[in-house]
């Protein structure tokens, strides 16, 4: 999303998740280039975030960066655990 | 009058409060979201040593703090608790107001209370490497200090975008020994695949995280150390690890002969309100009256507005979505309810206390939260992390209000850091760059029309 302008991208608010200011052009690709799943609600008070996210995304990456379950830490750990051990083992098939 | 109350070094706690012991609501385990059953140990030892995980699921009010951690602990604790005696004159409100100085650490914040005895937990467990995120460094530092203490390596993976705003932080590491990468990084197979969809990709915290369990789970196949994973907050062993704010801050003013009317911290993951509040919620559970405030943003508030219906996605069924904050924070869908409602990023512990009704979430406006650190710099001389400015503008409208209703108020804060490296964002506030309110409507028209016929981004 970066790669288009908009109007708001030069606004600044601290990141929760960060700990420091970050501007809206982040949010917009905070997550690998869909938006961070908190940017409506970290931006609503502003303006009209949500309208300018389903403007953007189109249904389909609005759904995928809005609409998904929201992990706890410890889950999102878990899943991240599973992923590694993946690696493991791949690496371990690959060797033999 | 004193403005400092100490403790003597022989007097510092030797037990961690464990309010999982007395939770009205006793939390559920948390269910793997691979297999949906209950997470047991053996799922979390890829990540953590088994004596961490032990304190994560204990439920055994007191632990035992280990004479090796009190040692190291004791390089800045017991912290003092200061009688904030310049801010009540300028107030001129009722109040008394204390203070617990946690910025007096090595790495300026509370979090070296848990990355001391993570650290040393990880080294009688034989583990030699602690990899770890951080964002803008807080805990990253703090980390790379307990890790030198205890002659553990630290790998830290600095989200970019903090990583080249926040030099300071990342310099703070580098002393303490440790190794500080931006990330995504090529380190790691989750970095090097961020980085191949996009080389300036300035990162994200979710995108740390995934490489430092990576870098933990792939060790021993990949011939490093044997490392484990560290996290610096929403853990249950985090917030055990924090108590020793609030039991030090009870042992102080017990000597002075006060107790609080109203206990604050600021609340982001949860650690270091938990920190101040634990032994007090303790008390409340057996009936003493104190109001206990966590604190947090106003914009991007997950406590004070209830479940915004994001959060939930599919889970819940609800699309299409509608912002849902204006129910407040006491309504909750009974879907959620029955599966145990988490705020968004905050400790779970937190979160059942709020919905238990034992703490108190309030949100403060960011404009606010700036005047009150400058009000405070100006009073008591400290310069305030951003964060703890969170609490000090609760502390300004608790006492403004003790003046209004004409009531005496005992009010203890936790002064969780100091912002000696946060002094950009000091800047922002004075150069008048920061903004709370909507912008006007007319201005988002135009603003939201100049998109129209815009092309859709490319992923």
């Amino acid at each position: 999303m970066n790669d288009i302008s908009n109007p708001f991208e030069e606004q600044e608010m601290r990141c929760p998740k960060l700990g420091g200011p970050v501007t809206f052009s982040y949010c917009c690709v905070e997550a690998v280039n869909l938006p961070c799943s908190r940017a409506i609600r970290c931006w609503c008070d502003r303006f009209e975030v949500e309208s300018l996210f389903r403007r953007k995304l189109g249904d389909e990456k609005f759904r995928l960066a809005f609409e998904q379950p929201q992990p706890t830490r410890l889950e999102n750990i878990l899943e991240l655990i599973e992923r590694a051990k993946k690696i493991n083992s791949d690496d371990s098939e690959r060797s033999d | 009058m004193p403005v400092k109350i100490f403790l003597n070094e022989d007097e510092i706690p030797r037990e961690w409060y464990n309010i999982a012991a007395d939770m009205p609501t006793p939390m559920q385990p948390p269910l793997h979201p691979g297999t949906h059953q209950p997470v047991g140990p053996e799922d979390l030892a890829p990540v953590f040593p088994m004596n961490l995980i032990e304190q994560e699921v204990s439920t055994e009010r007191w632990i035992k703090i280990p004479d090796q951690v009190l040692d190291k602990l004791l390089l800045w604790r017991p912290t003092p608790l200061y009688r904030a005696v310049n801010l009540e004159k300028f107030l001129n409100c009722p109040v008394k107001i204390y203070y617990k100085n946690e910025g007096v650490s090595p790495a300026g914040s509370h979090k070296p209370n848990t990355a001391i005895p993570q650290a040393y937990y990880n080294k009688v467990f034989g583990v030699k490497r602690i990899a770890t995120e951080t964002g803008a460094g807080q805990w990253g530092s703090a980390l790379s200090f307990a890790c030198s203490q205890f002659g553990l390596e630290a790998k830290v993976y600095m989200v970019r975008i903090s990583y080249e705003q926040k030099p300071y932080r990342r310099l703070m590491m580098n002393t303490w020994g440790a190794t500080c990468v931006p990330s995504p990084s090529t380190e790691t197979e989750a970095g090097r695949k961020v980085l191949a969809l996009d080389p300036n990709s300035p990162g994200s915290l979710g995108i740390a995280i995934s490489e430092a369990v990576e870098d933990a789970v792939t060790s021993e196949a990949q011939g490093r150390p044997l490392t484990r994973y560290a996290l610096g907050s929403v853990l249950n062993h985090v917030l055990l690890h924090q108590t020793i704010i609030g039991l030090e801050a009870q042992k102080q003013l017990a000597q002075v002969g006060d107790y609080p009317d109203i206990v604050i911290g600021c609340a982001g993951g949860g650690s270091n309100f938990a920190g101040i509040s634990f032994p007090f919620v303790r008390d409340k559970i057996a009936g003493k009256q104190v109001q206990i405030i966590a604190v947090e943003p106003m914009s991007c508030p997950t406590m004070t507005r209830g479940p915004f219906l994001y959060d939930f996605g599919d889970t819940m069924q609800m699309t299409p979505l509608l912002p849902m904050h204006t129910l407040g924070h006491a309504f909750i869908p009974a879907p959620v309810h029955a599966g145990g409602l988490r705020y968004h990023g905050m400790a779970p512990l937190v979160s059942q206390l709020i919905l238990d009704g034992l703490v108190e979430p309030r949100a403060v406006y960011q404009l606010d939260t700036f005047k009150a650190g400058v009000t405070w710099a100006r009073t008591e001389g400290f310069i305030s992390a951003p964060e703890t400015n969170h609490a000090l503008a609760a502390v300004f409208q608790e006492a403004k209000k003790a003046k209004e209703e004409g009531k005496e108020k005992v009010i203890l804060v936790n002064w969780s850091g100091h912002g000696l490296v946060d002094l950009a964002a000091y800047d922002a506030f004075f150069q008048g760059k920061l903004v709370d309110y909507e912008m006007p409507q007319d201005e988002i028209e135009l603003a939201l029309k100049a998109l129209e016929g815009f092309p859709k981004p490319n992923f």
